[in-house]
C-alpha cells in the first residue's frame, strides 16, 4: 500500500479509530492488532511476501531467546551467525544472485570462456533490505548484550512489521522502538498534531518536489543524447533534488503517523543540502542506514581508530557495502565509492572542523563562506548522483561527459522555471525550520491559528493542484 | 483525543465537500466508455462488425466505410485483457455479430495496464462498464484518477460550456485527440519506441495471450470471423523499437492463430504503401490515413465496402 494512494487514505483513519477506541484496552491485543493492519500493509502489495517476512521475524526471535538463555559463547556465536548467514542468504538471494550470476558469467567471459546459467525470474520483494537490517540489528544487540531479548512474541511482530516504517525506513534500532510496545500508548493531542503536520509536509515533497522532478528527470536521463551539457545538468540536480523529495518525504509520512498511534521513530533526514561538507552530509542523509552501516560494519572494522591506512580501507569497505546495499548494480557500488572518495580528504588529513550545529545557527542567511561550502557539498553530491539514476556505468559517464562538454555554457534546452519556484518554496520552508525535525514543526512558535491553517490549506491546494502523477517510492526497490 | 478529532475533522470537512462535489460532477459527464457501454447494452442487436483494440484501431478504422454495420469499441490504451473483457460482457448483446476486428501492435503481447504510467484508466472500464477484477478500493473512484486541474477544467466545460467528454463519433470512431501531430517523426520516432521497448515485459506475455486465446475461443464458439492486424508506423518507430519483442510478437501471432481456422491476421506493420503524410504521429494515422488504411483492409479481407 501506497502512503500517496487512496488505500492508505482509508486504512489510515481507520486504523486509527480502531487502535484507539477499540484496542486501546489491552496492550497485548493493541500490538496483535497492529500485526494484523501491518501484515495487511504489506500483503497489498503482494501476500506471498508475507511468509518470508514471518519466517524472518521467528528466526530472529527464537536466536534472540536462545541467547538469552545460553551464556556458552560456541554456541552463542552459532546463534548469531544462523540470523546473520539466513537474514543475508535471503537478501543476497531475492536481491543480488541474479547480479552475481551475470557478473560470474562475465568474468569468465573476459577470459573467452562462455558459461551458460541462467538467471532467475525473481521478484524483489518490496523493503526486503529495510527489515532485514532491522531484524539482524536486534540479533547482534542481543549477541552483543547491549538489550535483552524480548519473550513477548507479538511485541517482537509488532517490531518487525510496524506499517510506518516497515517498507522503506527509519530503520530502528530495536533498543529504541521495542521498548515502546512493552508499554501502554496514551494518546497525546500535540504528539498527533504534529504527527499530522509532518505527514502534510511528506506529502509536498513526494507529490509535488519529487514526482514533479521525475518527470523532467526521466525526460533528460531517456533522451541523453538530445539535450545540452547545461540540460544535462539541470536533470541531474532535479534527480538529486526527486530522491531527496521522495526518500524523505517518506521518511516524514513514516515518522507522522508513527507518531499517531504514539510511537517515536528516529529522524532519517535532518536537512542534508544545508550541510557544509562532506562529513556532515553523511550525518543528515538516510540517518537510520548511515548509524546502522557505523554500528553493525564500520566499527566492527575498527573504524577511525588505528593508522590513516586503516581508516580509508574501512572508509571505502563502508561505501562500497552501502553502494551494493542500495541496488544490484556496478552503478550503485560507484555510487558509493565516489562518496569515499570525496572524504579522502578528511581522512588524509583529519583536522578537527568548528562548526555550529546547523549552517548560520542564530540567523536568517547564510555567510557567504557557509553559502559556498553548501554550494559545493550540493554539487559534489549532485555529480555522484547521477551513477544513482543510470543503468550502466558507460550510460553514467557518457552523462558526466555531457556535463563537462561546452555546451554546459549554453542556455539549457530545459529550463523548468515552474519546478525551481517549486523547489525554491521546499528549500525556504525548511531553511526556517532548520534547527527542528520538520519544516512545519509550529510548537512553541505563537502563530495564530487561521495563519497556520492557512499555509496548511495552501500546501494542500499546492498538492493538489501542481502535484505530479503518482509514481512510486524509488527506495521500494532497495 | 475528542479535541484532535475534531480538529482534523473540521480541517479535512471542506476538502472532503469539495471532493465529494467533484465526484458527482465528473460522474455526470457523458464519456467514451459510457456512450460506448450503452451503445452495446442498447444497439447491440444491430452490430454485425465490432472493432477492439485500442488507439491502434480507434483511429484506424473508420466504421462509416463499412457496408455492414459496424461499431468501434475500442479505446485509447486498450489492452488484450479489456478487449476480452468487453466481448465477453456484451457478447449477449450482441445476437448478429458476424466479425470482430482486433490489432495485435508491437506491445499487445507484452503490456498490462495495471502496470503502466496509464493505470488510471482502468477506473473508466470499473465505473462504467463493471470490471470487476483486481483491486477493490483502486479505481473506483473519479477523483482519485486524474489530475485536480484537469478535472476541474472538465467541470467547468461540460458545466458552463457544455463540452462533454465524448471524444469518438457516432459509432465509436476516435476523433479528438489530446495531443498535437508530430511535427518532427524523423526525431520522435527514436522516443516513442524507446518509451514502448521500455513498457514492454515478457512477464505479461501468459496474461495477454490468455486473454487473446479468450477472445478467440469465444468468437470460434459463436461462429464469428476474426480478423487480426498489425497496424502500420513510420521507420524512424520501426528502426529503434527492440527486436526481440517484435520478432517474438509475431511468432506468438503466428502460432496462436494457426490453432483457430476462423482466425485471419494481415501485417501492415512495415507496409511501405503508408506514406508519411498519412501519419499523425510516428504510430498514428491521421484523417487521410485512417481512410486509407480502413478501404485497403476492407479490400484485402474481402470485407464489402460502402459505396
Amino acid at each position: 500500500m501506497l502512503f500517496n494512494s487512496i488505500e492508505f487514505a482509508v486504512f489510515l483513519p481507520v486504523v486509527f479509530i480502531l487502535y484507539w477506541f477499540v484496542f486501546n484496552r489491552n496492550l497485548r491485543l493493541q500490538n496483535f492488532f497492529l500485526v494484523v493492519v501491518s501484515y495487511l500493509f504489506y500483503g497489498w502489495w503482494d501476500w506471498r511476501f508475507l511468509f518470508m517476512m514471518a519466517f524472518t521475524t521467528i528466526i530472529d526471535y527464537w536466536v534472540g531467546i536462545g541467547l538469552k538463555r545460553t551464556d556458552d559463547e560456541k554456541r552463542r556465536k552459532l546463534l548469531l551467525y544462523t540470523s546473520v548467514v539466513l537474514n543475508l542468504g535471503l537478501l543476497g538471494f531475492f536481491k543480488y544472485y541474479n547480479f552475481f550470476v551475470d557478473s560470474f558469467v562475465g568474468a569468465f567471459r573476459l577470459f573467452g570462456k562462455e558459461l551458460n546459467v541462467d538467471t532467475l525470474n525473481i521478484i524483489l520483494p518490496v523493503g526486503i533490505s529495510f527489515y532485514t537490517f532491522q531484524t539482524m540489528s536486534y540479533a547482534i544487540d542481543i549477541y552483543r548484550r547491549k538489550m535483552d531479548a524480548t519473550e513477548d512474541v507479538i511485541a517482537f511482530f509488532s517490531f518487525v512489521s510496524f506499517f510506518p516504517q516497515l517498507v522503506a525506513g527509519p530503520i530502528e534500532r530495536a533498543s529504541n522502538l521495542l521498548p515502546q510496545f512493552y508499554v501502554k500508548r496514551h494518546f497525546d493531542y500535540h504528539k498527533a498534531i504534529d504527527g499530522s503536520r509532518q505527514i502534510l509536509w511528506g506529502l509536498f515533497k513526494k507529490i509535488v518536489i519529487a514526482d514533479n522532478c521525475a518527470v523532467y528527470v526521466s525526460d533528460i536521463f531517456n533522451h541523453n543524447l538530445e539535450y545540452n551539457g547545461s540540460a544535462h545538468l539541470i536533470g541531474a540536480i532535479l534527480f538529486t533534488i526527486q530522491i531527496y523529495g521522495d526518500f524523505s518525504g517518506y521518511s516524514d509520512i513514516a515518522i507522522g503517523s508513527a507518531r499517531l498511534f504514539g510511537f517515536n521513530l528516529m529522524q532519517n533526514f535532518a536537512y542534508p543540502f544545508f550541510s557544509r561538507n562532506m562529513p556532515e552530509l553523511w550525518k543528515r542523509w538516510h540517518i537510520s542506514l548511515t548509524t546502522w552501516f557505523q554500528d553493525y560494519v564500520f566499527f566492527p572494522l575498527g573504524g577511525s581508530r588505528g593508522n590513516t591506512w586503516f581508516r580509508v580501507r574501512n572508509t571505502f569497505i563502508l561505501f562500497f557495502i552501502s553502494g551494493l546495499w542500495h541496488g544490484a548494480n556496478y552503478t550503485y557500488i560507484i555510487w558509493g565509492l565516489m562518496f569515499a572518495v570525496y572524504l579522502l580528504p578528511y581522512l588524509l588529513f583529519p583536522r578537527k572542523i568548528n562548526m555550529t550545529k546547523v549552517a548560520a545557527e542564530g540567523k536568517l542567511f547564510p555567510s557567504l563562506k557557509e553559502l559556498g561550502q553548501m554550494s559545493l557539498t550540493f554539487l559534489q553530491v549532485v555529480l555522484v548522483t547521477i551513477f544513482f539514476r543510470v543503468a550502466t556505468l558507460h550510460d553514467g559517464l557518457v552523462y558526466l561527459g555531457s556535463i563537462f562538454s561546452s555546451s554546459l555554457f549554453e542556455v539549457p534546452d530545459v529550463l523548468p522555471e515552474k519546478m525551481f519556484a517549486l523547489i525554491g518554496i521546499m528549500i525556504v520552508a525548511e531553511w526556517l525550520q532548520r534547527s527542528r525535525q520538520h519544516a512545519l514543526e509550529f510548537d512553541g512558535f505563537n502563530i495564530p491559528r487561521a495563519l497556520r491553517w492557512t499555509i496548511y490549506y495552501a500546501i494542500v491546494a499546492i498538492i493538489l493542484f501542481m502535484g505530479g502523477s503518482q509514481q512510486d517510492f524509488i527506495y521500494f526497490q532497495f | 483525543m475528542k479535541r484532535y478529532l475534531k480538529l482534523i475533522s473540521l480541517f479535512l470537512l471542506p476538502l472532503l465537500a469539495f471532493f465529494t462535489f467533484l465526484e458527482f460532477a465528473l460522474r455526470e459527464i457523458p464519456n467514451d466508455f459510457k456512450y460506448k457501454a450503452q451503445y452495446l447494452e442498447k444497439k447491440g442487436d444491430s452490430i454485425e462488425i465490432l472493432i477492439l483494440g485500442s488507439s491502434h484501431s480507434l483511429s484506424f478504422l473508420r466504421p462509416m466505410y463499412f457496408e455492414q454495420k459496424t461499431f468501434n469499441s475500442a479505446n485509447l490504451n486498450q489492452t488484450l485483457k479489456f478487449d476480452y473483457f468487453i466481448l465477453e460482457k456484451y457478447i449477449r448483446n450482441l445476437p448478429n455479430l458476424k466479425s470482430v476486428i482486433l490489432p495485435v501492435s508491437y506491445g499487445s503481447f507484452f503490456v498490462d495496464l495495471s502496470d503502466s504510467k496509464d493505470k488510471w484508466r482502468i477506473k473508466d472500464y470499473k465505473m462504467y462498464m463493471g470490471y470487476r477484477a483486481g483491486n477493490p478500493l483502486a479505481y473506483r473512484l473519479e477523483v482519485t484518477n486524474g489530475s485536480t486541474p484537469a478535472q476541474l477544467q472538465a467541470v467547468m466545460d461540460y458545466y458552463l460550456k457544455g463540452k462533454n467528454q465524448i471524444n469518438c463519433s457516432e459509432n465509436g470512431f476516435g476523433i479528438k485527440f489530446s495531443r498535437d501531430p508530430q511535427t518532427n517523426m524523423e526525431l520522435t520516432g527514436k522516443m516513442v519506441a524507446l518509451r514502448h521497448n521500455s513498457a514492454c515485459k515478457y512477464e505479461n506475455v501468459e496474461g495477454n495471450i490468455e486473454a487473446l486465446r479468450g477472445v478467440l475461443d469465444l468468437c470460434k464458439k459463436n461462429n464469428i470471423t476474426v480478423y487480426l492486424y498489425t497496424a502500420p508506423a513510420y521507420h524512424t518507430y520501426r528502426e529503434n523499437i527492440n527486436k526481440g519483442f517484435l520478432k517474438r510478437s509475431y511468432a506468438l501471432t503466428d502460432s496462436i492463430t494457426s490453432l483457430y481456422p476462423n482466425v485471419r491476421y494481415k501485417n501492415y506493420f512495415e507496409d511501405d504503401r503508408f506514406k508519411k503524410d498519412m501519419y499523425r504521429d510516428v504510430d498514428h494515422l491521421n484523417e487521410k490515413g485512417a481512410e486509407f488504411f480502413t478501404k485497403l483492409f476492407l479490400e484485402e479481407n474481402g470485407i464489402n465496402l460502402k459505396e
